[in-house]
């Protein structure tokens, strides 16, 4: 093949994907986003001077002198701040129950049935609720800057005294609001199908900007935002009073280094002015509810297991859910808590009742996207043990949800699967599925090899 | 109890002043793009992206590709050229530093899914699998040059995808590659040896292939 024939070949490839690429719009989100964001940096037009001491000021004594001078300015620094600010150093952050290190600008996905939680150093936390999408953008010495492309997130940020704070402040940025934080605790949730804003602030304020306002709208604890750029509404109301204070006693930043309070059960309160709220914060906040009254009573506090599942502590989670009677809970719980309890008791090791909570949710809600990433937990628990099972899982899950965020991972496991098993008909037409639906994907090479293999085979 | 129940609508101050010419800010050179970049101003970000987003989703779908949703890496592109566009050296030359930035962002990715590749018995918790979009204007050509793709490493995939696909000049790669021109020829030609050799087991690309050996 000569060079002019790879050209041509390349040729027809680029006007096929030129045709395809005239017809993609604008990111609009992705422009927003830069606007703001180059708005935000510090100006970077003053050029780097290499060498900002003058030629006459380059005295020893002198050098002594700005030495001390900087010693003290350093101290009188440290003992004015006096919190982590006095650090230079940027803020690292960790991802997940494992604390694995974040990586800036990398998106993190929390479970379909659990949260997903941000540490910071500072001892901020980002608990990204089940769905929920987010990255961190920026990392700043003492705040950071994350955008929250879908879904809820319970933000909690430590404050900070003194000037570091103004230097770099928290951000949260979502669709085309951002919100300006100060060291408070706040839910934030975007929808970006049904452009729709939320934030419930519990403590501290905040200032939102965004969708054409530029001086920002403050907002104090106990109010409650909704919004929507397209529509054009903007909405603030109270919060109810024994939720807002009662929220304010669950401190997430706490639970962690505390003992698992006694068992609870899944609270039954409802609230009318949580209507408009997801049913994952309903739930937060009637527990804190619960919490609070415990205190008054003089109780030690005690917290769900499904608070504990979506803080990330499984194990917690499970424990308390087996003493509250965990085949009670698999016939009372929503799809989303048996989703959450199938996982706190796999990631506990108890096979078994993950299986017994999977296919109760699969029972009770048979259709939706629940019941199909069920199929994929059933699925991808009976990998090892039972994998003809286990592939059969997978094969129920893209009929369900032939377009699911987990098509592309049930399919390459299907694939595994029917290659183990050693069904060729079936392997071949999984293959070719595969083939057609991602052709570079990472399993495409085995796909291809696996039918070259078929065709020339006896 | 709500506190504030508003609407968002303009208020008009000055019924005199309804019309009025608005001027938007206007970037005449992507030199005077930088700058406003450099300076923080607000539509500079806004301009970067209007003025090339085309180009830098061109390029990275040349190397990964035409099915492959490209929001995540754009974006990466984009506030990666921001964050160091001090370092930019000659302001007229911001499109082929995009280029590059573009490569590099598609090298990593390229590193990312040979590394997630059969690993995925794990128990652990899925990886962001990068989303895919089936389309059927797609012919078996553009797939089976894709596929051939995917058997050669990135520092093979990326120069030839520039190069045939593109159609990016030999230097013009080396530029984007951030290596030497000999370099850039070096691999070219191991990319191209290996890229025909595969292609040969490939029947959509046999009537390229037979153009190619009359």
């Amino acid at each position: 093949m000569s060079e002019r024939d790879l050209l041509a070949l390349g040729q027809h490839v680029r006007e096929r994907e030129d045709h395809l690429l005239a017809g993609v719009d604008p990111d609009e989100a992705t422009r927003r986003h830069l606007a703001e964001y180059v708005a935000r940096r510090p100006s970077q037009r003053t050029p780097v001077r290499r060498n900002p001491i003058p030629e006459r000021w380059r005295q020893p004594w002198l050098g002594l002198a700005l030495a001390a001078a900087a010693a003290a300015a350093v101290a009188l620094a440290f003992f004015t701040i006096q919190g982590s600010a006095f650090s230079s150093s940027p803020l690292t952050f960790s991802v997940g129950p494992s604390a694995r290190a974040g990586v800036l600008r990398a998106w993190e996905s929390a479970p379909a049935g659990g949260s997903l939680p941000i540490r910071f150093s500072d001892g901020t936390l980002v608990d990204l609720e089940a769905d929920a999408r987010a990255r961190v953008v920026a990392l700043g010495s003492a705040g950071a800057e994350i955008v929250i492309e879908s879904g809820r997130a319970h933000v909690d940020v430590v404050p900070v005294r003194g000037r570091a704070r103004a230097k770099s402040p928290w951000r949260v940025s979502t669709g085309p609001f951002s919100v300006e934080v100060k060291g408070t605790r706040f839910d934030v949730a975007w929808d970006p199908a049904a452009d729709s804003f939320a934030l419930d602030l519990f403590e501290g304020s905040v200032i939102i900007k965004g969708c054409g306002s530029v001086e920002g709208h403050a907002i104090v604890a106990g109010q409650s935002v909704r919004a929507s750029c397209a529509r054009r509404e903007w909405s603030v109301a109270a919060l109810a009073a024994s939720a807002s204070s009662a929220r304010a006693d669950v401190s997430t930043r706490s639970a962690s280094q505390q003992p698992p309070p006694d068992a609870l059960g899944p609270s039954e309160e409802s609230d009318p002015e949580d209507a408009g709220l997801a049913p994952v914060a309903s739930q937060r906040r009637a527990a804190a509810r619960t919490g609070a009254a415990a205190r008054e009573r003089g109780e030690p506090e005690r917290r769900s297991w499904q608070e504990l599942g979506r803080a990330g502590h499984f194990r917690q989670a499970y424990a308390r859910a087996v003493r509250a009677g965990f085949a009670a809970e698999c016939e009372r719980g929503s799809a989303g808590d048996l989703m959450l309890l199938g996982d706190a008791a796999r990631l506990s090791g108890d096979a078994e009742r993950a299986r017994q909570a999977y296919l109760a949710l699969r029972r009770r809600f048979p259709s939706g996207a629940a019941a199909a990433r069920a199929a994929f937990a059933l699925g991808r628990l009976s990998v090892e043990a039972e994998p003809r099972a286990a592939a059969r899982w997978f094969d129920v899950y893209l009929r369900e949800q032939p377009d699911g965020p987990l098509a592309q991972a049930a399919l390459e496991r299907l694939l595994e699967l029917t290659s183990a098993l050693g069904d060729g008909e079936w392997q071949r037409e999984v293959a070719r599925r595969y083939l057609a639906r991602y052709p570079s994907g990472p399993h495409a090479e085995a796909a291809v090899q696996l039918l070259e293999g078929a065709a020339s085979g006896p | 109890m709500r506190l504030v129940d508003k609407t968002w609508s303009e208020p008009v101050r000055d019924p005199s002043r309804r019309s009025a010419v608005l001027h938007l800010p206007f970037f005449e050179s992507d030199a005077e793009l930088v700058a406003a970049i450099r300076a923080g101003e607000r539509a500079a970000g806004a301009a970067l992206y209007d003025r090339h987003h085309a180009y830098v989703r061109s390029v990275l779908t040349r190397v990964l590709g035409p099915d492959v949703d490209l929001r995540d890496l754009m974006q990466d592109v984009f506030v990666i050229a921001v964050d160091s566009i001090a370092r930019l050296a000659d302001p007229n030359a911001l499109r082929p530093w995009l280029a590059g930035i573009s490569v590099n962002c598609v090298r990593a990715e390229l590193r990312r899914r040979t590394r997630s590749g059969w690993s995925l018995f794990s128990v652990s918790e899925l990886p962001q699998a990068a989303a895919t979009v089936h389309n059927p204007e797609i012919d078996e050509a553009v797939r089976a040059t894709y596929r051939v793709l995917t058997r050669l490493s990135a520092d093979e995939r990326i120069p030839f995808a520039l190069r045939f696909i593109d159609g990016m000049e030999l230097l013009e790669v080396a530029v984007a590659c951030g290596v030497s021109l000999a370099t850039a020829k070096r691999r070219l030609a191991a990319a191209r040896k290996k890229f025909v050799s595969i292609a040969r087991t490939y029947p959509e690309l046999s009537d390229w292939l037979r153009g190619a050996e009359q």
